[in-house]
């Protein structure tokens, strides 16, 4: 329960958080993070790149996640144009968004291999992905960037062993992508394409 | 990997439900970006900090083989799991072992030979072999 006069400190240590070095952090519209190391630059440190996830702004979490997707995820289960995905990334357009960037960062967290000396807790990490993604959830939402994240889900719970919830969102996913639309532009066949393929590919 | 490929089995079985289809039509001809994509990096990253080197992932090669490889796979499903239980004959499971072979005697042989060449053999390549 909150106290009139309680300190920033006190209530984020009270939810189980961590208060950030700097708080200009804080800014729901820019952040400094950089990504995996990749044929698409996605290591300009320097860049003003949105701020697409509200669980960390760890910029080394992030990038080993990232690191983490694209070494043994993605190759095997492609969802979405890796090209058009660094771009929105970056410049905030419409193949990057914030359930996608949890769902994906989701995922990861599954693949991290736990270390003696690691700082983070990704289990932990990777539920309080989910629940993001779970919070952004919106039944009119048919943009091609939930559509993926939905897929992804499929292969998180599927790796969880559930099985049944799944199935749930991989048949959301299938059942959604008709209802997508896509204008013919910046690269949107490309996106299409690998979306369709890779949801085709996991009904199996 | 392996486990989440034997999940979707699994899957199958359990719900005996036939699997979606997507009609891909014209999404499968290549605008010219699939060479992009084979030729993009891939990287044998495991732990934070890891400094390793890159190959080319192969990725939309890959991904092209896998989708005939899954289309041979549903049929089989389809044909094994449906409500009404086995509707398959001796012939036709002959048939859908000749596919198989035929896929993967006609795979590229920068995958098909994943297993002997020398060049670095790709994790996303060897699941299908």
């Amino acid at each position: 329960m909150l106290k009139n006069g309680e300190s920033h400190e006190s209530i984020v240590k009270s939810i189980g958080r961590t208060t950030t070095v700097d708080p200009d952090e804080l800014s729901p519209l820019t952040s400094h993070a950089s990504l995996a190391t990749s044929d698409h630059e996605m290591t300009d440190v320097n860049s003003q790149t949105p701020r697409w996830t509200s669980v960390t702004n760890d910029k080394a979490v992030l990038d080993h996640l990232f690191q983490l997707y694209f070494a043994w995820i993605h190759p095997v289960h492609a969802l979405f144009d890796e090209g058009q995905f660094v771009n929105s990334y970056h410049n905030g357009n419409r193949y990057c968004s914030p359930i996608l960037m949890n769902a994906l960062c989701a995922m990861a967290c599954h693949l991290h291999t736990k270390g003696d000396d690691d700082v983070v807790d990704y289990a932990i990490l990777g539920e309080e992905f989910i629940e993001a993604v779970r919070d952004l959830m919106d039944p009119e939402d048919y943009r091609i960037t939930t559509i993926q994240a939905f897929a992804v889900l499929f292969l998180v719970e599927s790796a969880r062993g559930n099985g049944i919830r799944a199935a749930s969102y991989l048949r959301v996913a299938t059942a959604c992508l008709p209802r997508v639309e896509m204008q013919d532009r910046d690269g949107a066949p490309a996106v299409w394409r690998s979306t369709v393929q890779g949801v085709q590919n996991l009904n199996v | 990997m392996g486990g989440l490929t034997n999940k979707f089995s699994e899957w199958a079985q359990v719900t005996f439900q036939v699997p979606s289809r997507i009609d891909l039509g014209a999404i499968q001809e290549d605008d010219g970006s699939e060479a992009l994509r084979d030729d993009a990096s891939w990287h044998f990253y495991s732990h934070t900090n890891d400094q390793v080197g890159a190959w080319p992932s192969l990725q939309a090669t890959i991904s092209r083989e896998k989708s005939k490889l899954i289309s041979i796979i549903e049929d089989v499903t389809v044909a094994l799991y449906s409500q009404q239980g086995p509707q398959i004959s001796a012939q036709q499971i002959l048939e859908f072992y000749g596919r198989f072979v035929n896929w993967r005697s006609a795979l590229p042989a920068v995958i098909g030979n994943m297993e002997t060449n020398k060049s670095q053999a790709l994790p996303h390549g060897l699941s299908l072999l």
